[in-house]
């Protein structure tokens, strides 16, 4: 065995030195440099049409081992073209071909087992008219102009091309582009036949400068720097086949105002393309992307990434990505779909569908460039967006594709400077469908919910419809908000401040002109708050409530009229408080108000509005007054009149248990009260008071008045009344003053002409009373109707009584029993009391006294204030004299002889006269008559009887009693003028009569008519009270009761008392 | 002897009385009386339809307020019939013993009065 490899391997070793020695002899006898360089150069123009310049050619072995290679040591191409920066197409140092010389002599093909190509440049150039100056291989002609024709070989087989430091320069003046590379080195290999061209590229980092102008002079520029790229491909039957690996350090894009740099690219394509069709794969690893714009940078050092496969349709230029995704600084976004470009239509059809999820919402802001980042200023933004959906439909000039979006937002957050109320735990749910067109475009909030620091939330949904018109919203959402954390959205100035909450629900539907228009009217709204522990107040108003619901809607879709469809509304509070600092403060407890109306900002129309109100308790109080009312219910309606529209017609209905009002130092109150009224209103009357015309009526019970010019409060025990603009019809009025009391009965008219102006408010009522305290009457009317000034008057002096002015009242009386003051007293009074303008009067006002029965007519007026009058017709039956004088001091005054007299008479007396305002009387002014009637009257001044007596020589046995008197007086002014009047006594009948003066100064005549003696006696009493004379005298009416001898004056004396006794006797008033 | 003085003064009184009215024959011009007469602060009106009035400034009283009456001069006697508000009047008869165009004197049975005219 040994022996026979031993001898196997001399046997190689031989043949193999053999092999080599003849290869040498071969290289460097037979095939030397010299005799192969000259077949060359000779060959070239066969292949080449330019200038070429070749080196030395020499056959290598050794160097290309275990092939024969053909090395030329220099290669130069030059071809120079009009234009060119250079003459020099091609140009290398070293050109290393092994190609088989076999097939390409046989069989006319190029098979190149390997190229070296080093240290060369290629200078490349395209004239503006196209003519480039690598056009330099030669064409058969006589094949047919096909692209096999055009070969020159029949297979072109590049086994390994390998490249090293070449630079290549391209310069096409028809592009107007520029190209350069350098210190290229690459691997190439390939092969080109008939059917099919295959090849593969290796590239080394070199770096590319690219150079392309516009027509419009924008220049476009790119360096590439360390580019590498593998590129294995093929080409047949116009089908390319192949797989693109690119490696590179930087790229430098300049293209106008944009800036492009990218940096650690890495991209891999695999795909095929025919004419028809290109479909492949995209994958690019993560690279750093720096894009600015018209000096703004948008992308700085952006981390992207790109997975994309697609298929191309090149005729009909369509695009469909395949599981797509792109991925800028970690937001990923899938997309897959179809593109087409619609040449025919100009338009664009899309068939998408994208994806994204998580993207940090700072993320997402971090990516929006500086010179935009000031619409975000003050926002600080947060959480995680999502978002998928699909885009479809024609994009063109006149359409939109349709959009399907969701997008989901969840633990959100955002602070912005202008709304001071951060936001956190925000999450959306949203959908958006838009096509450009409406109605079917919208968003639809399937939900969106957001929480603050202090535990206020808003959560909604709904629907935005119409969104390139008009939006439409229609939303339902649900708040629950912590009213302190809004407090810095109210500025400072106003002064407002609140605590508490707001919750509940609200249903909205508006659009955005609505809103922007303020057209509440179009506007659909409603739902339910809820405030509790609220407390607001704006500047010094406040409100509060510790927990109040309000129903609302806008419509009324609940309507209880026809014409208050514009809102509604129900509160109910438990407690609701208002106050104004040094005005008033309200409160309700237990609280319910409904409200319906119209359209209240209509300032045309009158508005429509029907209010319910029901509660516990109200209690309200402004400056000095106070009302508290128990179980106040009711309802307020306001209105159109129906016969004219453009005024207001009120209605008013209030029920309620106790009721209270306090004014200062006075107050009201009512047990229970029912009241029921319509207002109608007329502003086109002056007064306030006339603009409104009230009709209804009261029902009142248990009343009680206290007023602090009255000692003892008004009883109302009740009162039913019914009223209308011109009549108040008093069912009944019960009343109680202290030991006073009465009821009242009848009507009140011209009520709306007494506002106008044009009437007396007059009045007649039946005035029933078991017992009547006039002094409180009087007091409770005093002043009425009076001027301020007047009313002062009354302040300052108590005792004066102004009579009520502007009113026409009729008492028809029926007092069981009255007392003016203390000493005076009264039964049984029946009469009318009338108070006409400031006139009081007693017609025939009839009553009984402890002195005796009697009958008024009296007149008391007051037509200023220190000028009053009072007129009276007096008429007493049956009068104690003694208490006569007392119940009618003034009489002492008059007559002062009455104080002589005991005993009952009758007496009539009509007397009138100014007083002022201290009720003194102006002497000046006295006009009084006066009769008086009496039969047994007893002197009661035994020492004045006595003068008389004895003067008129009375017999000693004569008592002091008077059988009969008959006498009538007059006074006017200071005079009191006594007409003769018969005095009866005993056996004597005498004739008194004279003057008595208001001073008490006085000149009787006192004659004697009838005695036993037979003269006809006379006295004159003369003097004072205190300083009478009796003096004997002329009788002056010695035949004063003797008709026939009686005289002319004695006569008339006679028929004036005759006169004025029918004038007194016919002011009395019979039946009653 | 005093009851005798006394029935000698009685018996002379009528005597010495009957001599009394001198002025009852007397007949004056009441054209004289219209117009308005002063005593102090007293006035009276009278007009030509023997209606008239009467006020006391002294009372605070104007024309404007005054008190009606109507008025009769018969002879010498002048009647005024002062009227009542309340119904009725009050009547007061004088003697007039002067009437010019500038001054009114009268008297009744207890007191004169006289007036200038102030119109």
């Amino acid at each position: 065995m040994k022996k026979f490899l031993k001898i196997f391997l001399l046997s190689v070793a031989s043949l193999t030195l053999m092999a080599v020695i003849a290869i040498a002899v071969v290289l460097w006898y037979v095939l030397t440099p010299e005799k192969l360089t000259p077949i060359v150069r000779s060959q070239a123009p066969g292949y080449i049409r330019c200038q070429s310049e070749i080196g030395q050619i020499e056959l290598t072995f050794f160097s290309t081992f275990p092939k024969f290679a053909l090395k030329a040591d220099r290669l130069t191409l030059v071809n120079p073209l009009d234009g060119a920066p250079n003459d020099t197409l091609f140009n290398a140092k070293e050109l290393i071909g092994i190609i088989d010389i076999r097939s390409l002599i046989k069989n006319n093909e190029l098979i190149v087992r390997d190229f070296r190509l080093s240290n060369g440049s290629i200078n490349a150039f395209v004239d503006s008219l196209g003519n480039s100056n690598f056009n330099i291989f030669p064409t058969d002609s006589s094949q047919p102009d096909t692209a096999q024709a055009g070969m020159i070989f029949k297979i072109i087989d590049i086994g390994n091309v390998d490249l090293k430091n070449i630079n290549v320069s391209y310069l096409d003046q028809s592009m107007n582009l520029k190209a350069e590379a350098h210190h290229l080195s690459a691997g190439i290999s390939g092969s080109i036949t008939d059917e099919r061209i295959a090849g593969a590229i290796d590239a080394k980092p070199f770096d590319v400068a690219l150079e392309y102008r516009q027509a419009d002079s924008s220049v476009l520029k790119t360096e590439i720097r360390n580019l590498s790229f593998i590129i294995d491909g093929s080409l047949k039957a116009g089908a390319i086949e192949g797989q693109l690996h690119i490696n590179l350090a930087d790229i430098l894009l300049q293209y106008g105002s944009i800036n492009t740099g990218i940096e650690n690219l890495s991209m891999t394509v695999n795909g095929k393309a025919d004419p028809e069709k290109i479909s492949g794969d995209i994958r690019l690893e993560p690279f750093s992307v720096t894009f600015g714009f018209g000096g703004e940078t948008y992308l700085q050092n952006a981390v992207v990434r790109l997975n994309a496969a697609a298929d191309v349709n090149l005729s009909r230029r369509l695009i469909r990505l395949k599981e797509t995704s792109a991925t800028v600084n970690g937001l990923q976004l899938d997309l897959a779909g179809t593109f087409e470009n619609d040449t025919l239509h100009q338009s664009l059809i899309v068939e998408a569908q994208y994806k994204f999820d998580s993207w940090p919402v700072k993320s997402i802001t971090a990516l929006i460039p500086p010179s935009f980042s000031s619409y975000l200023n003050g926002i600080d933004a947060d959480g995680k967006l999502s978002s998928e959906g699909r885009i479809d439909g024609i994009y063109s000039a006149s359409s939109f594709p349709e959009a399907d979006l969701r997008i989901l937002l969840e633990k959100g957050t955002l602070k912005y400077s202008a709304f001071p109320v951060p936001l956190r735990d925000i999450s959306a749910d949203v959908n958006i469908r838009a096509d450009g067109k409406t109605p079917r475009s919208c968003i639809r909030i399937n939900r969106f919910h957001a929480r603050t620091p202090a535990g206020s939330s808003l959560t909604t949904s709904g629907i935005l419809n119409d969104l390139f018109t008009d939006i439409h919203a229609s939303l339902d959402t649900d708040l629950n908000l912590a009213l302190p954390e809004f407090a810095p959205l109210i500025p400072d100035s106003m002064k407002i401040t609140a605590k508490g909450t707001v919750s509940g629900n609200v249903k909205s539907e508006f659009t955005l002109s609505q809103i922007t228009r303020m057209q509440p009217e179009k506007m659909k709204l409603s739902g339910s708050l809820t405030l509790a522990d609220l407390a607001v107040t704006y500047d010094s108003l406040s409100l509060q409530t510790d927990r109040s619901t309000c129903h609302f809607a806008l419509p009324n879709n609940n309507l209880s009229s026809t014409a208050t469809g514009f809102v509604f509304a129900n509160i109910r509070a438990t407690t609701l408080e208002a106050s104004k600092i040094n005005t008033f403060d309200a409160s309700l407890a237990n609280a319910e108000i409904t409200l319906e109306a119209s359209d209240v900002r209509d300032t045309v129309k009158i508005p429509d509005i029907r209010c319910s109100f029901r509660m516990n308790e109200l209690l309200a109080g402004a400056d000095s007054i106070h009302i508290a009312a128990s179980g106040p219910a009711g309802n307020i309606t306001v209105a159109p009149r129906r016969d004219a529209p453009k005024y207001p017609a009120v209605e008013i209905a209030y029920s309620g248990d106790r009721l209270q009002a306090d004014f200062g130092r006075n107050s009201a109150t009512a047990g229970k009260i029912n009241i029921k009224a319509g207002v109608v209103n007329d502003p086109a009357k002056k007064d306030m008071l006339l603009q409104w015309t009230p009709k209804g009526f009261i029902d009142m019970e248990q009343g009680n008045i206290s007023l602090a010019s009255l000692t003892y409060p008004i009883e109302i025990p009740s009162v039913r009344m019914k009223f209308d603009p011109e009549t108040f019809a008093i069912e009944t009025l019960k009343a109680r003053i202290n030991q006073s009391d009465f009821s009242l009965s009848g009507g009140l008219n011209n009520v709306s002409a007494y506002f106008r102006g044009d009437s007396l408010l007059k009045g007649e009522f039946d005035f029933v009373s078991d017992m009547t305290d006039i002094l409180q009457i009087m007091s409770l009317t005093n002043g009425m109707n009076h001027k301020e000034e007047e009313k002062e008057m009354i302040a300052a002096n108590s005792r004066v009584y102004l009579v009520p002015k502007g009113i026409d009242f009729t008492l028809h009386t029926n007092v069981t029993a009255a007392a003016y003051g203390k000493d005076i007293t009264a039964s049984g009074i029946k009469g009318d009391v009338r108070v006409h303008d400031g006139t009081l009067i007693l017609d025939g006002l009839a009553f009984a006294t402890p002195a005796a029965e009697m009958q008024v007519t009296g007149m008391y007026r007051t037509p200023r204030k220190n000028h009053l009058f009072v007129g009276l017709n007096l008429h007493m039956f049956d009068v104690e004299i003694g208490e006569l004088l007392q119940t009618v001091p003034v009489l002492d005054s008059i007559m002062p002889m009455l104080r002589s007299f005991g005993g009952k008479g009758e007496f009539h007396v009509s007397a009138e006269t100014y007083v002022d305002s201290t009720y003194r009387v102006k002497m000046s002014t006295i006009r009084a008559s006066s009769s008086i009637r009496g039969t047994d009257l007893v002197l009661m001044d035994g020492q004045t009887f006595s003068e008389v007596a004895k003067k008129l020589r009375f017999s000693k046995k004569t008592v002091n009693r008077v059988d009969s008197l008959s006498a009538e007086c007059t006074i006017f002014r200071n005079e009191v003028d006594v007409y003769p009047f018969l005095i009866v006594m005993d056996k004597y009948k005498a004739v008194v009569g004279g003057r008595h003066n208001l001073d008490m100064s006085f000149d009787y005549n006192i004659s004697v008519v009838q005695s036993p003696l037979p003269l006809r006696l006379a006295v004159n009493v003369k003097g004072t009270p205190e300083k009478m004379k009796f003096r004997p005298g002329k009788s002056k009416y010695p035949d004063f009761y003797r008709p026939a001898s009686r005289k002319v004056v004695e006569t008339q004396e006679l028929e004036l008392r005759k006169m004025i006794r029918n004038a007194l006797m016919g002011t009395i008033i019979k039946d009653q | 002897m005093k009851r005798i003085l006394f029935y000698l003064a009685v018996l002379a009184v009528p005597v010495l009385c009957h001599s009394c009215g001198s002025e009852d024959g007397a007949v004056f011009d009441e054209t004289l009386l219209y117009g308005r007469w002063k005593s102090g602060t007293e006035y009276y009106r009278y007009a030509s339809d023997h209606t008239g009035s009467t006020w006391n400034t002294a009372d605070n009283v104007q024309e404007d307020e005054a008190q009606p009456f109507t008025w009769q001069l018969s002879g010498s006697t002048l009647t005024l019939n002062h009227i009542q508000e309340m119904g009725g009047m009050i009547p007061k008869s004088y003697t007039i013993t002067q009437l010019t165009s500038s001054t009114l004197k009268y008297k009744d049975g207890y007191n004169s009065y006289a007036y200038t005219k102030t119109d």
